[in-house]
């Protein structure tokens, strides 16, 4: 048994990333995991709160159009914010089983 | 708009269908040259993976055009034909399944995927809870049981829009498109299947196109602009076709399922196993997101305006068929190929799932030092089972299958939804907590959606059939102080190999 197990069996009360190091790639993953919920819950809000504005009377127009129309602007706005979450959120990690230099 | 449909006007569609079969099926041979040269010792991971070296377009469209179902091209038209713009406000849905799937774990599952020489998201839950036999056998039965059934829907509903588009026996367009599905499956696995998507996801983007064109062209010189089609739509189908909102509840429910639960259903992750790199996932993203969007905008949009053109029908899934039949013979036949291509591009992809989940789960459980000759005939004819049992429930025309499709989507997001997300980014938790909270989804939606329905709350049953699972999942894990080995921790997070010493 390494040290790493023996403090892992040991300390069952302790953050078990303390018993190991961590992939930096797998941590990125999990950012990336939380910015793709991040993105989602905005279009959730932005997009129920359009609606219930805008339902509010069946016939409201918006830039001339029917609302009911109008919500699809919402969907390719988000389609921008989410191509720039991927650009910019997503690093460009290697895919490798281990990624080389990083193994200790 | 023309008159009834001409049998010269059938025979176009039916032609374009035929010409469609044909590229698909050279497409086939083309794969299965690839497949052919792979060694021996390789061949499950390239049928399975596309040896995970699959580009952009090829990712972009397995994903999107295998979620993108009859459901987006006909059923999803279709309520917006029967419920009115209160459907319609959910256009947004599901637009987004390749970033919630790609950005939200495929590069987790990629990465893990390599360690594990993991086929498909089976492979990893069962890696995770420790090679638990019991979990990896109650994954296989939920794919095999519901995704059969799931795959035999798509196999009946494009069948069933054939025979209304060419007049001719739905058995034609059935035996036919099940056998082609059969032919790429089977000999190009899923490289066969991605290049397939592609082109049906270019032929679904044409359809959509010449689609949305049609219809706006006809609608704007009908009633001059769209400002006055939702009193047109009043008019023709009622106020309260305009008016008449679903609970609040029902709303996010179904926002839920199709933003975050699509991310559980294995067909959709099947994609995260075969990209090559990350760039090829940041183009998959972007170009899924575009498509998807104008899929599901264009033909939700349609199926309301169908309303107009067709506004007595009793099928509503009919709408946008017999609509475009009216428009012109050969948008008929063009929309028809991207139905039928919404279709086949879903059961490939299940096909896959299904032979997969039987291959891994079920015969590697039985026979675990079965040899790569073994291992290869498994592959096909598990394959071959996978596609046949779909196609004979879709021949003896099974009932209630609606019914039985919203069980499969509903089950099988439920059941794996908390086990996939906690367990591959929580370092708690272990075969225990994912059993229960799978058993514990499965059983709470059954139950919420059939047999006691006030467990729901007013909810869609996936909604709190989700909840339960992640609770179960949290709750087990903190009380058994139930965690991961250290092996699989260091195949789940680490950076180094598990035999290697930190």
């Amino acid at each position: 048994m390494n040290f790493e197990m023996y403090l892992f069996k040991r300390e069952r009360g302790r953050n078990v990333s303390e018993t190991f190091k961590e992939d930096p790639r797998l941590k990125n993953a999990f950012k990336e995991f939380l910015l793709m919920n991040g993105v989602l819950v905005a279009y959730t809000i932005v997009w129920f709160l359009a609606m219930l504005t805008w339902a509010r009377n069946p016939y409201t127009l918006i830039l001339g159009l029917p609302w009911w129309f109008a919500m699809s602007f919402i969907a390719i706005l988000f389609n921008v914010v989410v191509a720039a979450a991927t650009i910019l959120g997503v690093k460009d990690d290697d895919l490798s089983a281990y990624a080389e230099g990083e193994q200790q | 708009m023309t008159g009834p449909v001409t049998s010269a006007e059938r025979t176009i569609t039916l032609l374009i269908f035929i010409v469609f079969q044909l590229i698909l099926i050279g497409i086939a041979l083309q794969s299965r040259r690839k497949l052919q040269k792979t060694a021996i010792d390789k061949y499950t991971e390239e049928f399975y993976t596309a040896g995970r070296g699959l580009g952009v377009f090829a990712v972009a469209f397995m994903l999107a055009a295998g979620l993108c179902s009859v459901g987006t091209f006909l059923g999803g038209p279709g309520l917006a034909y029967s419920i009115g713009i209160p459907y319609v406000s959910l256009i947004g849905l599901q637009v987004f399944m390749n970033f919630s799937i790609l950005v939200g774990i495929g590069k987790k599952v990629a990465i893990i995927g390599r360690r594990i020489n993991a086929f498909s998201i089976g492979d990893i839950l069962s890696k995770r809870a420790e090679d638990f036999k019991p979990l990896a056998i109650l994954y296989a039965l939920i794919i095999f049981l519901f995704y059969s059934v799931y795959a035999a829907s798509q196999f009946l509903g494009s069948a069933r829009i054939f025979e209304v588009m060419t007049g001719l026996p739905f058995y034609y367009a059935l035996i036919t498109a099940g056998i082609v599905t059969l032919i790429y499956a089977t000999f190009g696995g899923i490289r066969g299947v991605a290049l397939s998507a592609v082109v049906q996801g270019i032929v679904m983007t044409v359809a959509t196109v010449f689609l949305i064109v049609f219809v706006f062209k006809n609608t704007l010189a009908d009633y001059g602009s769209l400002a006055n089609v939702t009193k047109a739509l009043a008019n023709t189908a009622g106020e309260k076709y305009v008016t008449e909102y679903m609970p609040l509840k029902w709303q996010l429910g179904l926002w839920f399922m199709f933003d975050w639960g699509l991310m559980a259903l294995p067909h959709g992750l099947q994609a995260a196993f075969t990209y090559k790199s990350t760039k090829a996932l940041k183009g998959a993203v972007i170009i899924g997101a575009i498509a998807v969007t104008f899929w599901t905008l264009s033909m939700l949009m349609s199926g309301l305006l169908a309303r107009l053109y067709v506004p007595d029908l009793k099928v509503a899934d009919y709408a946008i068929p017999l609509m475009v039949m009216k428009f012109s013979p050969w948008l008929g036949g063009i929309v028809f190929s991207g139905v039928i291509a919404a279709a086949q591009s879903t059961i490939a992809v299940m096909i896959m799932v299904i032979s997969g989940a039987l291959l891994q789960q079920l015969y590697r459980n039985v026979k675990p030092n079965a040899t790569p000759v073994q291992l290869k005939k498994a592959t096909l004819y598990l394959t071959v089972v996978a596609a046949v049992l779909p196609f004979l429930l879709a021949l003896v025309q099974i009932p209630a299958l609606e019914y039985l499709i919203i069980f499969a989507v509903g089950g099988t997001a439920s059941a794996f939804l908390a086990p996939i997300a906690l367990g591959l980014f929580w370092k708690r938790g272990s075969k225990y907590a994912m059993s229960s909270s799978m058993v514990v989804g499965l059983l709470v939606y059954i139950m919420g959606k059939a047999v006691y329905k006030p467990l729901a709350m007013g909810w869609d049953a996936s909604v709190v059939a989700t909840l339960s699972s992640f609770l179960v999942y949290i709750i087990v894990a903190l009380i058994k102080n139930e965690r991961p080995s250290q092996h699989v921790l260091n195949l789940f997070w680490g950076v180094n190999k598990p035999n290697t010493t930190v």
